[in-house]
Parts: C-alpha cells; structure tokens; sequence
C-alpha cells in the first residue's frame, strides 16, 4: 500500500484529533498568540501617542464576534458533537439577556451573579427540547427547535413589562472590581473585549477538555450510531440531555453579555435570523472543530458589515449580504460540506 | 444458570416476534440460535440486550431479573453484543471503537474532564490496556489507527467482537458473525470464538452456517416463525424432522424421515 | 357562537396550510429532504399571482399559471440544488443546509427585485359576507372570498387525490414515498419522478400563495412563517400522508382563530407550534402514523 492511501486511511477523528489548534500550534502557543494580538488591538492606540489606529467601530465589531464565538462553541455541543441540527439556539441568547436585563433593571442584581441565574434558567428550559430530542430527531428536531425559540420570541412580544416590541432599555454597564467595564481602556469597548476574550478562551479549553474525554467518546458514539451506542453501554438519554443543557448554558452566558453591552433587550434576539446565523456559523466554521467556531463567527460577524459598508456606499435598497449568505451555504455544501476548518469526513 | 429466559415473548402490534421462549444457558457454554430468516433470532438478542424490551414473560441474569432493565444496565452487567449489519462507529478509528466500549466501565464525569484529574489518566491509561489486549485477541492491533469503515470487511466482523470484548462482559451475543466471510476468514472467526470459549466467555451465536454451528455448538436451539421449535446436541437438531420442515418444507422432511 | 364564527374562519386558513402541508410531505416522503425553500416557492407564487392579476387576467387562469411558475421554480431548486448532491451522495448529509441556503437565497433576491413594501391584489371576487345559517337566531357568515379558497382547496385536493390513485405516475409516487430504492431497481425512472414529485409540489404551494394573496397583502418575507407553519401541519398529521396534511391544516387554522378569539392575538402564530410540540413528544408519529423506527 503506498504511504498516500495509508495516511488516508488513518485521517483522525474530532475526538483524537491531536493538533486542532491554529497552524498547528499547540493549545497554549494559539492561546498566546492570541491574548498577544487582542492586547495590542485594544492597548495599541495608548502606546502610541495620540494614536487613533483602531477605530472604535472596529473594537464594537470584535465585541460583537467574541459574543457570537461564545454562542458557536456552545451551539457545536448540539450541532456539532451530538450531530443534531437546533434552529432554536436564540432561546438560550435571548433567555440569558433577558434574564440579565430584567434583573438589573427591575432589581438592581448585580451582573456577575445574574449570569449564573441565566445558566441556570436557560438549562432547566432547555429540558425540554432535550427530551424531544429523544423521541425525534433530524428535520422533526428542526421543527420542535425553531417553535420554541418562537414561542419565547411571542412570550417576550406580549409582556408589557419587558416593553412588548420595543423592548427594555437602561439596562446598567457592570463593574469588574469597582472599575466599570466600560472604563477599562482607551475606549468603552476594550474592558468587554478582554473579558470576553478569557471566557472564550476558557469554553474554548473547556471544550476540548470536554471531547477527549468519556463524555466526548460518548457523544461520538450518539452522533455515529445511536443504536450501536445504546448496545455499548452508554446511556443515550442522559448524555444527549448533557449536551443540550451545557450547550444552553454557555449560549446563555453571551446573552448575558449581550444585554449589558447594547445595555437593552428586545424580542429581536429571539429572532430566528439569529437562530440561523449561529448555525451557520458552526457549518461554516467546521462542525466539531473549536478553532472553526471563533473563526467561522468572526467571519459571520465580520462580512455582513461589509456588505452593510457596500450597500450604503452604493445606496442599495436592499441588503446584499443575505443574497451572498444563501449562495455560500450553497457552494459549500456542495464543495466543502466540512466547513472551512473542519476535517473532511469521506462518505462510506 | 447464567442466563435464563421463562417465557419470554416480543409483540409488534398482533405479530409475535417472540412467542413464549424458554431459553438457557450455563457458564462457559456456546449455544447457536439456528432458523430460517424472520424467525426472530435478532429480536430475541433485542430482548435479551434490552433494546426492545419483552411484552411478558422474564429474564434472569446472574440470578438477578433483567426483564425492565435498560440496555446500559444490561451491558455493564455483563452482556454484550455485535451486529448482524455491522453497526461500528466508522468514521473514528479503530482503537476509539474499542474507547467507546470501556465507557460502561469508566467512571469520570464532567469535572473530571475539566480538571484531567488522576481517575482520567488512570482509566486512559487502562484504555490503553484494553485496546492492546482486545485487538490483539481479534489479530487486527496493527490496524489499531485506521478508521473503522475503511477496514476491508472481514476485519469489521473482528473489530466488532474486539468491541464486545471491550465492555468486559461474561456472556457475549454474535449475531451472523460469519455472514459474508470467506473459507479462510470463517477458519480465523473459529479460532477467535474457540480462544473465547478457553478463556471461560460464555457465547450465544446467531449463524446460517451449518459447518460452523455443528463445529462448535454445545447445544443448537432453532427457532421458527418466532418460536422455539427444537434444542439439542448439534446431530439431534440435525435430523430432526420438524427443524427440516422448517428449513425445507413439508416434502423435504418427509424424504428425510424417508431415507432415515 | 363566537366559537363556531371562528371556526369556520379558520377553514379557509386552514385548506391553504394544508396546500402547503402537501407540497412539504410530498417532498419529504419521496426525495427524503427537508425543502426549506418550500416557504419562497409559495412567496413566489403569490408574486406571480399578483402581476398576472394586476395585469387583468381573471382569477382561474391567473391561479393556473402561478401554479405552473411554482412548478418551474421548485424544479429548477431541485435541479441547480438538490440533484447534484443526490449524485455526488451527500444530500442526506448537506441537503438540509443547502434547502437553508436556497431559501435565503431566493428570498432575498425576492427582497431585492420586488422592494420590501406589501402588495395587493385587485379584487377579484366582490366582498360579500354570506350567511351559512342561524344558530340560536344568531348568523354564522362567511366571506365570499374565504368560500372561494375553499372551494379552490377541495377542488386541488381531489384532483391530487385522483392522480395518485388513478394514474400510473401517482402510484409509482406513492411506492417510491415507501422504498425509492427497490422503485428503482424495478425500472422506474427515479429522477423523472422526483422531478414530477418537486412540480406537484411547487404547484400546491403557488396555489396557497395565490389563495393568501386573495385575502391579504403579500411581501418577500411572508414565506418564513406560513412555511413553518405547512411543515407543522404536514408533522401533526403524520409526514407522508396527504390526509393527515390535510386534517394538520385545519386543525391548525382552527386553533389559530380560536387562539385570536378567546385567548390574544398575540398568541396566535404561536399557537400552531405549541400543538406541533406537544403532538410531536406525545405521539411522534402525527395523527395518520408515520413510523421511523430503526431497524436494530
């Protein structure tokens, strides 16, 4: 057997994958890199006397990419490593915002103690789905998803007191040790930037934690073949139950985030664009590779404000983005249905 | 008894899959599951692994009743199976088959995982133990990081019992483990059940091939139309007449009895 | 009273979520895919309907040729989309997010070409409300326009009926939806019936854009929801079945306007996906039994 067909053969799979990490570096030299790159983005313009490199534009879009990196890591527990498609996703982002949003706002409770609560109210409703998810699965999950992130979406638009439509402003900028985030760097962004950048950083270690370990193998085994799983000994239920509620979770967390930094809620997070959006991410990113998720969020996040430039630079009546997005899910599926950073899985 | 079934039966709908089966079988035995194709063989591993639960009757194993228990329960008490339409996770390799299968003998959780606390490295440890030993039981430890689907397909069939080996059971379940092989394959696949049975694994085996059932049955049970209709010593089955109506027909049996 | 107003209100509703329930468990039965773009097809054929109808054309042949534009549409998303992934042996792997991708696609374009502001269409049938009958001395009405869509839905609906049992097209539909494989190695041309299968398909979901375009005001994101909804109605009644889309459909349309009437508005869009959840934990093989069990 010549070596090519030989090291086809022993491609590896997500769970022993053993350099995931960017261009081949170790888990702990990306995560230098990185933390180098982000402290140079938000300190740069201090070093430099009366520097204006970044703009603050620039740092609002990180921001919004570390919210979104958080929610693709979350969501590949679902779509990614147990193998099922969730359109619903929003529910645990608008869930975690407005959790946060309503607790500050009508109770003054403190942000850093609201996010736990959000966690834990995201996984109790995510129960649900999780038990759905043991009777169907494939396009009738799709369904059962999509519906009850619309039936939060309905729930948020006709309490008055989260202002129906319109939603909830006001909701109150934290404090990391008596400093408001807002006040942590040259600009209003940068203290959020760095925060969000170590919880990406931890799910990001969590993750990979995680998936080489028994319970990874296990999902492995749902996502290969539920039956053969069954017969294995693991217990499908409960394990198709802990990746959804871990995956509510952490999606939760970047609603927390989400609510303080636009400091207002409103429906529109239960939106199903968004839903979409977030898997999207994951497919294009590459299912079940972590780097894939931050990547393939930034590069979501990233392109459609672009295309936002483009269209207000040409006055377009409408958003050439969208038309792109429909065409990208297209060609990729067709030329590479592993996403941009996962690994290629030969059909048998 | 190892394991014991009293009237063990399986209903879809108004169809008898399993109709009220007594079936046997002591420690360090082999005994084949012979019938004609729908006779239920599958189903009753089905019971017996409790991945489709019996409408009535009871199951014993180890002297504890297994009837209502989960197939998870089943396999960590000690039963373990391999399919008829190999059902291995193809797209891992092949030595993370065999990781899959020590899950039911593992014990870290979720903060272990996080922490890489001492339990994990010992149970990777053991895993390590495992993957070794079972592939090499099976002669396919060189092959140990291909993945699973693309082992030519003899090596399947062994990766699957390799698998079953791995959740440390004592009774193991074949289904068809000879289905497709070739003389020389089905010599190896011998060798492997006969090893098994050396080293005191008790097995029930599914199988259409007559030369290896006769070969290395202790006792043959035959099943029809969901029902068991004979047991005994490999040559008494052999020549029973209603085991040959089964299989050939009325005709058939009557030439049989005929020529006896 | 108000109970049985609402209800008949929620016929009309209903016969046109059950056009769109068919066009999905057709599909779904026959070529395995989720078509996510179902929802566009009939955005598109409710577009169709309104410039033939704002160019004079009266309603049936109107009707007839958006059906006929639906179909073109679901064949060619079937054609540039699906049928490459069927060759390469992906589609049950990809297909889900390509039908993603098309449907963006194509409804966004729509966004684009025909701008996000509502049309609508000319009047075709006078408004009229016609009393049904009187119960406890009370009129229970129905509008000329709701009666039409009726009537246009039981019409399409025997048709469809009639083709599949008579015809041997319908037939070989109807065993490929059990076994499209065995169906191909008897002979039947596959590809020539999925195309047949996406044409039936896009002709019923035209029609119900047409029928909604009778009574509201269209625009290029209304495929979304009502979509969504099609798909509900084709679960509740159990995928595969034609009458279990249609009995989906109605109840649907019913629990809707009943929802309007007696709980809030607000609840009204969501009502439809309480009832497909709870149906779908319960007893998830819908009304008229599907059954997806895997063989062990």
């Amino acid at each position: 057997m010549n070596t090519r067909t030989l090291k086809a053969k022993l491609s590896r799979s997500s769970e022993g994958r053993q350099s995931e990490w960017l261009f081949g570096m170790s888990g702990k030299a990306t995560f230098l890199t990185a933390l180098i790159l982000v402290l140079l983005f938000c300190f740069i313009d201090t070093a430099v006397p009366g520097g204006k490199l970044i703009p603050t534009y620039a740092k609002h879009i990180v921001v919004t990419c570390l919210i979104y990196a958080i929610l693709s890591l979350g969501l590949d527990f679902v779509a990614g490593y147990i193998g099922q498609v969730s359109l619903g996703h929003a529910a645990f982002f608008g869930l975690g915002a407005y959790v946060t949003g309503s607790l500050s706002v009508f109770y003054g409770v403190n942000f850093w103690i609201t996010i736990p609560i959000g966690m834990i109210i995201s996984g109790i409703l995510s129960v649900p789905l999780a038990f759905a998810s043991q009777k169907v699965k494939g396009p009738f999950l799709v369904v059962i998803t999509y519906g009850f992130c619309e039936i939060l979406r309905y729930v948020a638009i006709n309490t008055s007191a989260w202002g129906g439509t319109s939603g909830l402003p006001g909701i109150k900028t934290p404090t990391l040790f008596g400093i408001k985030l807002t006040k942590l760097g040259p600009t209003n962004k940068d203290g959020y930037i760095l925060i969000l950048f170590a919880i990406v950083a931890f799910l990001a270690f969590f993750t990979w934690r995680v998936v080489k370990s028994r319970i990874g193998y296990a999902f492995a085994a749902i996502r290969e073949d539920e039956i053969a799983a069954v017969a294995m000994g693991i217990n499908t239920k409960y394990y198709k139950l802990l990746a959804i509620v871990i995956s509510a979770c952490i999606c939760s967390i970047a609603g927390s985030f989400q609510a303080v930094f636009a400091s207002f809620i409103s429906p529109e997070l239960f939106a199903s664009t968004q839903s979409i959006s977030m898997f999207t991410m994951v497919v294009v990113g590459g299912r079940r590779s972590i780097i894939g998720m931050i990547l393939g969020a930034g590069l979501m996040t990233i392109l459609p404000e672009l295309f936002r430039m483009v269209q207000e630079l040409f006055s377009l009546p409408f958003d050439p983005w969208m038309i792109l997005y429909g065409l990208i899910l297209i060609v990729m599926m067709r030329f590479r249905p592993q996403g941009i950073w996962g690994r290629e899985e030969k059909k048998k | 008894m190892l394991l014991e079934t009293k009237k063990v039966s399986k209903a879809f709908g108004g169809l008898m899959a399993n109709n009220e089966i007594d079936f046997s079988i002591k420690e360090g035995e082999i005994v084949a599951i012979i019938g004609p194709n729908g006779s239920g063989k599958t189903t009753f591993y089905n019971l017996l692994t409790g991945i489709s639960p019996a409408t009535s009757g009871s199951i014993t194993f180890k002297g504890k009743d297994i009837t209502r228990c989960k197939p998870e329960e089943i396999t960590k008490m000690g039963i373990s199976r391999t399919f008829q339409n190999i059902r291995l996770f193809g797209n891992m390799t092949v030595a993370e088959n065999i990781i899959i299968a020590r899950h039911c003998r593992r014990k870290s959780g979720l903060l272990d995982a996080v922490l890489n606390t001492k339990r994990v490295k010992q149970e990777e440890e053991e895993n390590d133990r495992f993957i070794r030993k079972c592939l090499e039981y099976v002669g396919i430890y060189d092959k140990k990081d291909w993945l699973a689907k693309n082992l030519p397909y003899g090596m399947q069939r062994r990766l699957e019992i390799a698998r079953a080996l791995a959740t440390e059971p004592s009774l193991i379940l074949l289904d068809e483990p000879a289905a497709g092989m070739n003389p020389k394959e089905k010599n190896e696949l011998v060798e492997i059940i006969q090893h098994l049975l050396k080293d005191n694994y008790s097995i029930i085996l599914i199988e259409h091939s007559m030369r290896l059932v006769m070969n290395i049955a202790d006792r043959v049970v035959v099943f029809d139309h969901g029902q068991k209709i004979a047991e005994g010593l490999p040559e008494e089955v052999q020549n029973n007449p209603v085991v040959i109506e089964a299989y050939l027909g009325k005709g058939a049996s009557a030439n049989a009895r005929a020529n006896a | 009273m108000v109970f049985l107003q609402q209800v008949i209100n929620g016929l009309a509703q209903g016969g046109i979520y059950a056009l769109i329930a068919i066009g999905w468990t057709t599909v779904f039965g026959i070529v395995g895919v989720m078509n996510w773009t179902h929802g566009e097809i009939y955005m598109l054929g409710a577009y169709a309907g309104y410039f033939l109808t704002t160019m004079g054309l009266p309603m049936v042949p109107a009707l007839l040729l958006s059906m006929a534009v639906g179909s073109l549409i679901a064949m060619a998303v079937d054609h540039f989309g699906y049928r490459p992934l069927r060759k390469a042996g992906t589609l049950a792997t990809s297909g889900f997010i390509t039908a993603l991708g098309l449907s963006t696609f194509l409804r966004y374009t729509a966004n684009a070409v025909f701008t996000v502001n509502p049309r609508a269409y000319p009047e075709l049938v006078e408004y009229r409300l016609i009393t049904l009958f009187t119960f406890k001395g009370q009129a229970i009405t129905i509008s000329s326009m709701h009666l039409m869509i009726l009537i246009g839905t039981v019409i399409i609906m025997i048709i469809l009926e009639l083709f599949i049992r008579k015809t041997l097209v319908g037939k070989a539909m109807l065993a490929a939806s059990q076994d499209m494989q065995t169906l191909g190695l008897m002979g039947a041309d596959s590809e020539k019936l999925i195309k047949i299968t996406f044409a039936i398909s896009g002709a019923l979901g035209a029609a119900a854009g047409f029928f909604i375009g009778t009574i509201y005001s269209i625009n290029p994101m209304m495929g979304a929801l009502a979509g969504l909804k099609g798909w509900s109605c084709a679960i509740l009644g159990g995928i595969g079945s034609i009458t279990g889309s249609l009995v989906g459909g109605i109840l649907l349309g019913i629990a809707e306007n009943l929802t309007a009437g007696f709980i809030s508005t607000g609840y009204k869009d969501a009502i439809g996906f309480v009832i497909m959840i709870l149906v779908l934990i319960i007893r998830p093989t819908g009304f008229m039994g599907y059954k997806f069990e895997e063989k062990v």
